[in-house]
């Protein structure tokens, strides 16, 4: 049957010349068969030949029919459908092209956001079993202020975990870490991470080259192995195939090259993990055997690594967490008192790498949507708008024979063209976006950089072009494809005055301004919030300071020799031409990085559950900086080695423990006793958003360290002096590496470059929403004051004022705007709730940011409606009476 | 002549291939076989005729092909094909049912309830 159906259809379509004149000859015989029988019984042949043709009914018609039944007309209809909508299309290019560029925005704007969630949210991690893939965290509860991904495991718990579970297929440990890796002279910074031996295996995917780390690679003492990342393989080495067995120095130590990880394996990545983040977000390109020794394996009080595990098939998370919550009980006794409770969370990959911004994406995809909505309901008004003017047109066609159906199609085929244009430009658009989004964007949004269009996105795009046809043109057609031709005729008949704009088109218009106001709500504040960041005071001023961090390898292993080499490194930096001051820390504000830690204030009891941030800097660390000193003194190049243990406390430090006295003399234990001899501004360290812990300052030439950040306050430009510091580091040490140099404007943009984005994102949206129903608007009282025109006339004819005309137009306009503005305000009030949690400092329902928004609107919404209105008051009543 | 019925809905195709059944036609023969075994009390739009035997052509119902008619002129031969066969006997026990059913339940009395 289907293929009789095919092969009839074919026929039809193919030998459409053939089939259309047997189906002429097949008809005509028959009313000649007809007539000869009338003949037979004796009519006269003409009359014969009339009743014939009277009996048989309209013959085109019954034509039609015939290849309706043959499905004969499916391809050409369409075909002429298709013609015919270009060619309306193309007599009204005014209406054709803001159509398509309405639909364009609105898809576009949508495919690019959804590009967006998809790639983010929705593509599979690219490990073997993504799915089964979790993170393992030991968090101690009664500690707070560290985030959940500070804390990895604990060395021994995690060996205990790998011994005892039995959830897993294999666990691992990685650390984040950067390396100073000397290929052939001078050493470059790159991001590294230490890692156990069922690393590899964890993660599922094999290397491009050579071979992963094993368990057998991960012992003390083994060759010093590394894995490098295919970036790295094409950067440093050429993409030279017979990298494997090279000899290379890390941190200064020689190590072997034995496997180049294909392209796109980067893990631990940027924003994945807490520590990179704060290494600046870049990809892994070194990873080298952790290697615990016995008595690191044993510790209970360290945890330098984080822990990943690809669960065994079908075992659920949440029965993976028990067993190692129960593990982790049974070995809490062994911790050190402070450590004692801790407690173990299991977090699926999918969660944990893009679970923050899942919040933040899909209101965007929400606000998109509204903004489609907006450009649809905009084209169907377009639509209805001149479905009115055609309805001539189709009572005519209706009149000649056209079913409803048939009208209907024409209409979706029409749409169709729009939405396939608008839908083509809209992907061109949302490609363009994208990249600029990718580009515009710093690395908050995890994987977002891998944002591309791929099958679905453009599958995606396709369901939204055609859910924009039902929408803008189906509906308003098929009001339309009811035409009643004597209503038609009688109205074109006579001169009467005509409705306005239908209540559909009305009750469209006030739809579409109340979604652009809640869409111009929600990105007022998000935009108050945003200027309520960038006033925060940070407590430094980050213009006009460069920093570099530089990390030290085992050949400095005491802290007389750590700060001998940053001394060298200060010294020879604040001689460098146009550097005002010169200093080292271990964390730099916003530079990511944090330490905690309880202390003992002398005249308090010793309170374990007050943490303070702490910072160890060298002497001019508040000049290059620009943190104010309130009293005493900074460090100076006297508190060093064995002289007197000093501390700096911040302002609310000061306040809190020492109110209405001098803090100067006060004693504090931390690392020793310790003399307080100065109070200086707090400082929003680790993020703009949230006010900062308590504050103290230990002198870093007394503690020295492994690493620290260079922070330069300069004239000159960033890239000068850091080529100059390079210099500099290269004659003290070739195998240390100069990291990345940031400027703190830098910093402070990448702390505040989520809400810009964000914001960035959500006003993009506004605007278009508003651009958009603002021509809706224009569109619509254009469009009635050419139907009013002959009313206006007669009007004017009759003495009325250009100004009450004007004024009746501008009330038209503006009863509609206002209707949606109330409407939108009352919308607005209860969906601002759902973006609270990306507002700072300013409530989900600010009055100000509400009426402010409803002010704005209302007075573009004015001059939209002015302009028609005006073209109004220029009817000439003698043009107006004879147009119709 | 004899009350004309109009015709139930749908029962157009079933009429065509009975009247198929008895042999081959064009589709005057088929309007004058239908009104022939209905003794003329049925009355057929003759342009309703076509479009109902291009949808069972298409359907593979029936099959044409052009001939001679008796007074010589071209016309189009319509015949069942196997399947049009099938189809006609299902149609015709259906019919036959339903014809049945509906005439007992307009017969039945009160006694009989």
């Amino acid at each position: 049957m289907i293929f009789a159906r095919l092969r009839s259809w074919w026929r039809a379509t193919r030998h459409a010349a053939r089939a259309e004149s047997d189906m002429d000859r097949e008809l005509h015989a028959h009313i000649e068969a007809r007539a000869d029988d009338l003949m037979a019984r004796g009519m006269a042949p003409e009359e014969a030949h009339r009743r014939a043709e009277f009996e048989f009914g309209p013959l085109t018609q019954t034509m039609e029919a015939c290849r309706d039944a043959r499905a004969a007309n499916l391809g050409p209809s369409l075909l002429q459908d298709l013609g015919f909508g270009l060619r309306v299309l193309r007599k009204n290019p005014g209406f054709a092209v803001l159509a398509v560029v309405t639909l364009a925005l609105g898809i576009g704007a949508t495919t690019a956001v959804f590009s967006l969630v998809n790639s983010v949210l929705l593509r599979a991690l690219p490990y073997r079993n993504p799915g089964r893939l979790v993170y393992l965290f030991e968090p101690v509860p009664h500690i707070t202020g560290v985030p959940l991904e500070a804390w990895g495991p604990f060395n021994a718990d995690f060996y205990d975990w790998q011994s005892q579970s039995r959830s897993f297929s294999h666990l691992a440990v990685f650390t984040s870490d950067s390396t100073n890796l000397a290929v052939s002279g001078a050493a470059i910074r790159v991001t590294s991470s230490r890692v156990t031996g069922e690393f590899f295996q964890t993660l599922g995917v094999p290397p491009e080259l050579g071979r992963a780390i094993n368990p057998d690679d991960d012992r003390p003492g083994s060759d010093n192995v590394a894995v490098i990342s295919h970036a790295l393989w094409q950067s440093q080495f050429g993409a030279d195939p017979h990298v494997l067995g090279r000899q290379v120095l890390l941190n200064a130590e020689p190590g072997r090259i034995i496997g180049v990880m294909p392209p796109g394996f980067c893990f631990p990545h940027g924003a994945e993990s807490f520590e990179t983040a704060e290494a600046g977000g870049k990809a892994t390109d070194v990873w080298v055997p952790l290697a615990l020794t016995p008595k690191e394996k044993a510790m209970r009080e360290e945890g330098p690594g984080y822990a990943i595990g690809l669960l065994k098939p079908g075992v659920a998370p949440a029965s993976a967490q028990a067993e190692i919550a129960a593990i982790t009980a049974n070995i809490d006794k062994l911790h050190p008192p402070f450590f004692q409770g801790a407690t173990s969370v299991i977090r699926p990959f999918d969660v944990e790498i893009t679970g923050g911004s899942r919040r933040a994406l899909l209101t965007f995809l929400a606000a998109v949507l509204l903004v489609l909505l907006i450009a649809s309901s905009n084209v169907a008004s377009l639509v209805l708008a001149r479905m009115h003017g055609r309805a001539r047109e189709f009572s005519l066609r209706a009149a000649l024979g056209a079913s409803r159906g048939r009208l209907i199609r024409q209409l979706s085929t029409e749409s169709l063209c729009l939405a396939g244009a608008g839908g083509l430009l809209g992907v061109l658009a949302a490609w363009l976006t994208i990249r600029l989004l990718v580009h515009f964007h710093a690395a908050n949004i995890p994987r977002l950089d891998e944002t591309t269009i791929d099958a679905r996105v453009l599958l995606f795009a396709l369901g939204t072009s055609l859910a924009t046809v039902f929408l803008c043109g189906l509906f308003p057609a098929w009001p339309a494809s009811r035409c009643d031709i004597h209503e038609v005729m009688k109205r074109s008949a006579s001169r009467t005055v005509r409705g306005t704009a239908s209540n559909l088109h009305r009750g469209l218009m006030i739809g579409q301004v109340a979604l652009t106001f809640v869409l111009l709500a929600g990105s007022g504040l998000l935009i108050r919030s945003f200027l309520n960041l960038q006033a925060v005071d940070k407590g430094f001023r980050p213009a006009a300071t460069v920093s570099v961090d530089i990390r030290l390898d085992a050949r400095y292993n005491t802290p007389v020799r750590q700060v001998a080499f940053f001394r060298q490194v200060i010294d020879g930096t604040s001689r460098l031409p146009g550097v005002e001051a010169a200093a080292a820390a271990n964390f730099l504000p916003l530079g990511g990085g944090q330490s905690i830690s309880a202390i003992e204030v002398e005249g308090y009891p010793f309170d374990d559950k007050t943490f303070f941030e702490q910072r160890d800097v060298s002497p001019a660390y508040f000049a290059a900086e620009g943190i104010p000193i309130f009293e005493g003194r900074a460090f100076t190049d006297a508190d060093a080695g064995s002289s007197q243990p000093v501390i700096i406390i911040s302002r609310s430090f000061a306040r809190r423990y020492f109110p209405g006295q001098r803090a100067l003399g006060k004693k504090i234990h931390t690392s020793g006793h310790r003399v307080v001899v100065g109070v200086v501004g707090d400082v929003r360290q680790y993020s703009l958003e949230t006010a900062p812990l308590m504050q103290f300052y230990l002198p870093l030439w007394q503690n020295g360290g492994w690493a620290a950040n260079i922070a330069a306050r300069t004239t000159v430009s960033p890239d000068r002096l850091a080529s100059d510091m390079r210099g500099l580091v290269r004659n003290l040490d070739p195998a240390v590496a100069v990291g990345a140099v940031r400027t703190g404007s830098e910093l402070v943009a990448a702390a505040t470059a989520e809400r810009r984005f964000e914001t960035f994102l959500l006003t993009s949206f506004a605007g278009i929403g508003l651009f958009l129903s603002l021509v809706g608007l224009y569109a619509l009282l254009t469009y009635s004051v050419e139907q009013r025109t002959a009313e206006i006339g007669v009007r004017m004819a009759l003495g009325a004022q250009p100004g009450s005309i004007l004024r009746q137009v501008l009330a038209q306009g503006t009863t509609l705007a206002l209707g949606g503005i109330v409407l939108g305000f009352a919308g607005a009030w209860l969906a601002a709730r759902s973006i609270a949690s990306l507002l700072f400092e300013v409530k989900p329902t600010d009055a100000p940011t509400f009426f402010a928004v409803a002010a704005l609107f209302c007075a573009v919404a004015l001059a939209a409606c002015y302009f028609p209105a005006r073209r109004a008051t220029r009817v000439d009543p003698i043009v107006s009476l004879r147009a119709e | 002549m004899p009350d004309r019925l109009d015709l139930l809905q749908g029962t157009l195709d079933l009429l065509i291939l009975k009247a198929l059944s008895l042999g081959p036609l064009h589709g005057y023969g088929v309007l004058l076989r239908i009104e022939q075994i209905s003794s003329q009390r049925l009355e057929i739009q003759q342009g309703s005729l076509y479009p109902a035997l291009y949808r069972l052509e298409h359907q593979g119902l029936i099959a044409s092909e052009w001939g001679e008619s008796d007074n010589k002129r071209k016309a189009k031969y319509y015949r069942l094909t196997p399947a049009g066969r099938r189809q006609l006997r299902t149609e015709a026990d259906k019919w036959s049912q339903m014809a049945g059913l509906m005439a007992s339940i307009l017969n039945t009395t009160p006694e009989q309830i």
